[in-house]
């Protein structure tokens, strides 16, 4: 399946494509779900990582998680391990997803949890950026 | 020079240097989050086109969402700045 790098602009007015995909986070073991939302395919960070408003829409206390830090360009920050559900698409992938107070996107989905799941291409050559994402059923 | 520079940066940058062709769709979706407010969360219609909702929190925008019986639109957190990202 072919994802469409989505636009995002830049203060000197120009636009970036950037890989954007589609997915919502579950509670496990109940119906619990958040609204569609985007977040950045990432595959420099180590898992995934998504704000803390994400898990509290499903009802998870963040500050029940294993604490743990995870450093980024801009600095070192605390996060909170929680089992999850990550949907993407028709898919539905169990992960321990890491919640952050701050984030400048929704999420991140990184290398543990999302691209151990998926292979992704990147293709940003042509007049149509995007990624070519699969599912990888591992044995 | 790749081995110093992390690997979000390097798509970053190769992005920036696109000449991508732009079309109706990409430059309604840069209108509608440029009226969006910074450091927000916001909902963009299913063809993202359109500003549908906007708000301080997740629960804001979802509640808004819910009071008009949007069930489709995709919800976005927006940055403090429209500078480039590098996470």
């Amino acid at each position: 399946m072919r994802i469409p790098y989505r636009a995002y602009p830049d203060t000197d007015g120009t636009v970036h494509l950037l890989p954007f995909l589609r997915v919502s986070v579950g509670k496990k073991r109940t119906p619990l779900v958040t609204r569609v939302f985007e977040a950045m395919v990432d595959s420099g960070a180590s898992d995934c990582i998504f704000q803390v408003a994400v898990a509290e829409a499903i009802g998870i206390k963040v500050e029940s998680g294993t604490k743990k830090q995870r450093a980024g360009i801009g600095g070192v920050q605390d996060v909170w391990i929680h089992p999850v559900q990550l949907h993407v698409g028709a898919e539905l992938i169990d992960i321990n997803a890491a919640f952050a107070k701050t984030l400048p996107v929704a999420g991140i989905l990184g290398r543990i949890g999302f691209f151990e799941h998926f292979k992704i291409t990147f293709d940003p050559t042509g007049n149509s950026p995007g990624m070519e994402i699969e599912r990888v059923y591992k044995v | 020079m790749n081995s110093v520079i992390p690997s979000c940066i390097v798509k970053h940058l190769t992005i920036q240097r696109m000449n991508v062709k732009r079309n109706e769709q990409i430059d309604a979706r840069i209108a509608a989050l440029l009226t969006a407010p910074l450091n927000a969360w916001v909902a963009l219609s299913d063809d993202e086109t359109r500003l549908v909702a906007h708000g301080a929190t997740y629960q804001d925008v979802v509640e808004k969402l819910e009071k008009i019986g949007d069930d489709t639109s995709i919800i976005l957190k927006t940055p403090p700045s429209w500078i480039p990202l590098a996470v």
